[in-house]
């Protein structure tokens, strides 16, 4: 114990570290970060074996224990490779980050299972859940976490969860989701009209009986195309924000423009959801009242959109400002929106 | 079984049959997640369930009579559940320990997990909780036990599942002719 | 018991990639088939829904692969739907055994970022409960190791003490296993009144009781005779697979993160760290034993330690991340669990990925079982300490 905190003395700083490895691989180091403390070194993908080679074999840096490897969605850059490495000798981490070759569709980065035995399955479950292809690993397949015929890569950003769509978050905030202006989603908590359980499921139901009407094939994957799916996505946010129709109609547009079948579904439900939190129950087509189907319920729901709005209009004016000076606090922002207040949990 | 599922016992002794059975109950845990761990702390010897009747010793699915799924069970797992299940002898009991196994838990939203074992597999009783403390499983099998002792045989053989009991629902225990909670009924 | 010099000429190089087979699978006349043994995903031997699949030579095993994903619930999915104050209801479900250890990374991870101070007596309570939660975690291994290796005894021994931890800790948290009781920036609440006597007493008690382990369990000659000189692990190789805990330890490598890069008020009290010799399963089980009376050292000293004052942060009125990425570890109670937490500046997490100890150790299997008997790959399996949740996340 006490040697290995010894020898810490003797440790190089990150400006020493960044300056050995450009000494050595060039131009291939990019940039490097210690934000968070957290010394992050970018490497070019051609340079990204070396690097952890040398990480490894130079007797300066020693990092012996292959800590972490993990994917990063990049937004429309791809992905990035992260390889936490760590030494037992000196106490100091590195972390080795390179963006993949071939953007979103074929992103590719090369195996450090010759380097480091632990990247084995890291690997794997980088390719698991992104994708991400590493060429000189001994095997990829099997899938290592999900079910062996699973469709689609889970932590890419473009693959959204089903139940998510189907059924709203159950308490007052929606903590990820943004309505298209980028506000909170906040439904109104009316007291005894939260919608319970059963509702829900019977919605869900309702939704899924509606659908499966209209489409019996469901079983066309959408693991095939993810760059479709990603495009297809993005593409459908700008559909869908001018003329958000009947929760059938969106599904039958989705179908004649030719999306796989279970984003359109995903989609027409999220369409439909959307529409009832904003009208209230005054859509037909099937779906739940969300249980707050009372008589002064109009003017709980103009309430709501009236707020809405507000919340949009201080957001919109607060970006405008920051886009102005740039590097305002976020927080302020939220503060500054009315109705952003009942987030807290604390005393 | 031979006999038991063809005729009807005359009360007296369906009584005292039943009496027996309940008291034997060899149980398969089926552990799965954190919930298991709770399961094991309920046949310790703190909460010891072995003094009601309910043996944890069972060398696997083809020796007992009550399979206890304790914890998340997900998509990859679904089909081994389904085969222990497969492999129990009638008549078979079903308790369904911790929110996870009941609807999908905290995992409701997963891409992975199966939401609930009632989907794979008809289930008995319901334990809500996550994890459900040991004290809750001591009742879920006593309202187990009530149901063994009401419950007729050769019904059950001849594949008429009673309805699942809801612990903590406000319907008494279900008697033969009551059932507490439609089929499919949810724990909270 | 496996044969050392045997498996040196099998592993000529460190890689995985690299030839993965055994020359000597039997002499002569006996030399037979190749077979095939599926383990799990529910055998008792393997606790847990964890499947591995051996290639067997006779009786003696020539290859094994684990089958994870079992388990794989999707957190790290949920993480990016849930904000940072709905994650720690997540976080601490994946390694069942250890949930207080798990919440409190997070916490740690978000205050970094948000560049948070955290009250002194918040710190000191959290190392209490993280020591506690140590010993639960160990305690539960050293029942379910005994029966693995056919004693029922030591479990029911094991349970009694966890019982009473489980009781102290609920006491201050009102959760037997998933505690949730860290959020960002402290605590849910203070400890409750006379929870330090408890400590006090319950910590001199289990003191008390901890030889009982050594000579129902360690000083067991049948213990012994299955497990000194099984499955040794040099380490390089534990380092290289990036195996940690007291699977590292026991390999003689020191490596704490409580000690080597101290988190919390780690810094400011003695952390004795076990060490073995040999990295067999007699050692992985010495250090975990002997890691229940460094952890009770450990919160003697907190219990002189603990100062008064508040256990928490006025937050902002919205918990957000700023821009960026940090990567943060603890000691977990099996080794070490990284955070690697990435923000857009949002709500919820733009990735939050937990590196745990378990996966990592349990790429350890198919280089320790290589060449050992079936009797000896359960004495392996189970000295390796995983919790199949903290595999598969
Ligand atoms: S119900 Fe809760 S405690 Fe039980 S398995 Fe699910 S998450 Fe774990």
């Amino acid at each position: 114990m006490t040697d290995v905190l010894a020898r810490q003395d003797r440790a190089l700083t990150p400006e020493e570290t960044e300056a050995l490895l450009r000494d050595r691989l060039g131009d291939q180091i990019l940039s490097s970060s210690t934000d968070f403390a957290t010394f992050t070194v970018w490497v070019a993908p051609g340079g990204w074996h070396a690097a952890a080679q040398l990480c490894r074999d130079e007797s300066l840096l020693a990092y012996d224990l292959f800590d972490c490897l993990l994917g990063v969605d990049a937004r429309d850059d791809g992905f990035d490779v992260v390889a936490v490495l760590y030494s037992t000798s000196t106490g100091n981490r590195i972390c080795l980050r390179t963006r993949c070759e071939g953007g979103r569709d074929a992103p590719v980065c090369p195996s450090l299972t010759d380097v480091y035995r632990g990247a084995d399955w890291m690997e794997r479950e980088t390719y698991d859940m992104f994708g991400i292809d590493f060429p000189g690993h001994p095997g990829l397949e099997p899938r290592i976490l999900t079910v062996e015929n699973f469709e689609g890569w889970p932590l890419r950003k473009d693959f959204h969860l089903a139940s998510r769509v189907a059924k709203p978050w159950p308490g007052v905030n929606e903590p990820a989701e943004l309505d298209d202006e980028g506000n909170v989603i906040e439904r109104e908590p009316e007291v005894g009209g939260a919608p319970g359980p059963y509702d829900l499921d019977k919605a869900m139901a309702e939704q899924a009986r509606a659908v499966n009407a209209s489409e019996e094939d469901q079983e066309e994957g959408e693991g095939t195309g993810d760059d479709a799916q990603a495009s297809g996505s993005e593409q459908q946010d700008e559909d869908e924000a001018p003329a958000p129709e009947l929760d059938q109609e969106t599904y039958d547009k989705l179908i004649a423009e030719g999306k796989s079948e279970r984003i359109a579904r995903s989609k027409a439900k999220a369409a439909l959801i959307k529409k009832q939190r904003a009208g209230g129950g005054d859509t037909g087509g099937g779906g739940s009242d969300e249980g707050d189907g009372g008589d002064d319920q109009p003017s709980a729901a103009e309430k709501a959109e009236a707020r809405r709005k507000e919340q949009a209009e201080a957001r919109r004016k607060k970006a405008e400002e920051r886009a102005a000076e740039t590097g305002q606090d976020d927080d302020a922002s939220d503060e500054g929106a009315p109705g952003a207040d009942d987030e807290e949990e604390q005393a | 079984m031979g006999v038991m599922d063809q005729v009807e016992l005359p009360k007296p002794v369906k009584y005292v049959f039943n009496w027996g059975r309940k008291y034997s109950l060899w149980c398969f845990n089926f552990g799965l997640a954190c919930c298991a761990i709770e399961f094991i702390a309920a046949s310790t010897s703190r909460h010891d369930f072995i003094r009601h009747g309910v043996i944890p010793f069972a060398h696997g699915p083809r020796q007992a009579d009550l399979l206890v799924v304790s914890g998340t069970l997900t998509d990859k797992m679904a089909p081994a559940v389904k085969r222990l299940y497969e492999e129990m002898p009638e008549p078979k009991y079903v308790i369904s320990f911790g929110s996870c196994a009941n609807c999908g838990g905290p995992y409701w939203d997963s891409y992975s997990v199966t939401k609930g074992v009632d989907q794979i597999i008809p289930v008995d009783v319901y334990v809500p909780g996550c994890p459900p403390r040991p004290e809750a499983l001591l009742d879920g099998i006593i309202a187990l036990q009530d149901m063994i002792q009401k419950e007729s045989l050769k019904e059950r053989i001849a594949g008429r599942r009673l309805d699942p009991i809801t612990l903590g629902a406000d319907e008494p225990l279900p008697s033969d002719s009551s059932p507490a909670l439609p089929s499919g009924g949810r724990a909270p | 018991m496996s044969d050392l010099s045997t498996r040196e000429r099998v592993h000529p190089g460190s890689a995985p990639g690299e030839d993965f087979h055994l020359e000597i699978v039997g002499d002569g006349d006996f030399q037979t088939a190749d077979m095939k043994l599926s383990i799990g995903p529910a055998h008792p031997a393997t606790h847990g829904v964890f499947r591995i699949v051996l290639e067997m030579d006779g009786e003696r095993v020539t290859g094994a692969r684990p089958v994870i994903g079992y388990m794989h619930r999707g957190f790290e999915k949920l993480a990016e739907h849930r904000d940072y104050r709905q994650i720690k209801a997540l976080v601490n479900r994946h390694d069942w055994l250890s949930g207080f250890s798990n919440e409190l990374g997070v916490a740690l991870a978000v205050e970094r970022m948000m560049e948070m101070e955290v009250p002194d007596r918040a710190q000191w309570i959290r190392m209490l409960l993280a020591e506690w939660n140590r010993i639960l975690n160990h305690l539960m291994f050293i029942g379910s190791y005994a029966i693995e290796l056919g004693a029922i005894t030591p479990m029911f021994y094991a349970f009694r003490e966890r019982e009473d931890i489980q009781h102290l800790l609920e006491s201050a948290t009102g959760g037997r296993l998933h505690f949730t009781y860290n959020q960002v920036g402290g605590l849910k609440i203070d400890l409750p009144k006379g929870f330090l006597r408890q400590s006090t007493e319950l910590s001199a008690l289990i003191r008390k009781r901890v030889p009982d382990y050594h000579d129902l369990v360690l000083g067991n000659d049948i213990f012994q005779a299955r497990t000194v000189g099984v499955g040794p692990l040099p380490p390089e190789v534990a380092l290289s697979l990036g195996v940690t805990g007291p699977t590292l330890h026991a390999t003689g490598v020191p490596e704490d993160s409580r000690v080597t890069e101290p988190y919390l008020k780690y810094g400011e009290i003695d952390v004795d760290v076990p060490v073995g010799e040999n990295g067999d399963s007699f050692d992985r089980f010495y250090c975990l034993l002997a890691r229940i009376s460094a952890s009770l050292d450990i919160i003697d000293q907190i219990h002189d330690h603990l100062p008064a004052g508040p256990v928490n942060t006025k937050l902002p009125k919205m918990v957000k991340a700023p821009e960026g990425a940090t990567y943060l570890r603890t000691e977990n109670p099996l080794g070490q669990l990284g955070y690697w937490l990435e923000s857009d500046g949002g709500r919820t997490p733009w990735r939050l990925k937990m590196r745990t100890p378990s996966f990592s150790n349990v790429q350890a299997i198919p280089y320790l079982l290589e060449g050992v008997l079936v009797p000896d790959a359960i004495a392996v399996l189970g000295s390796v300490f995983f919790v199949v949740g903290d595999i598969d996340r």
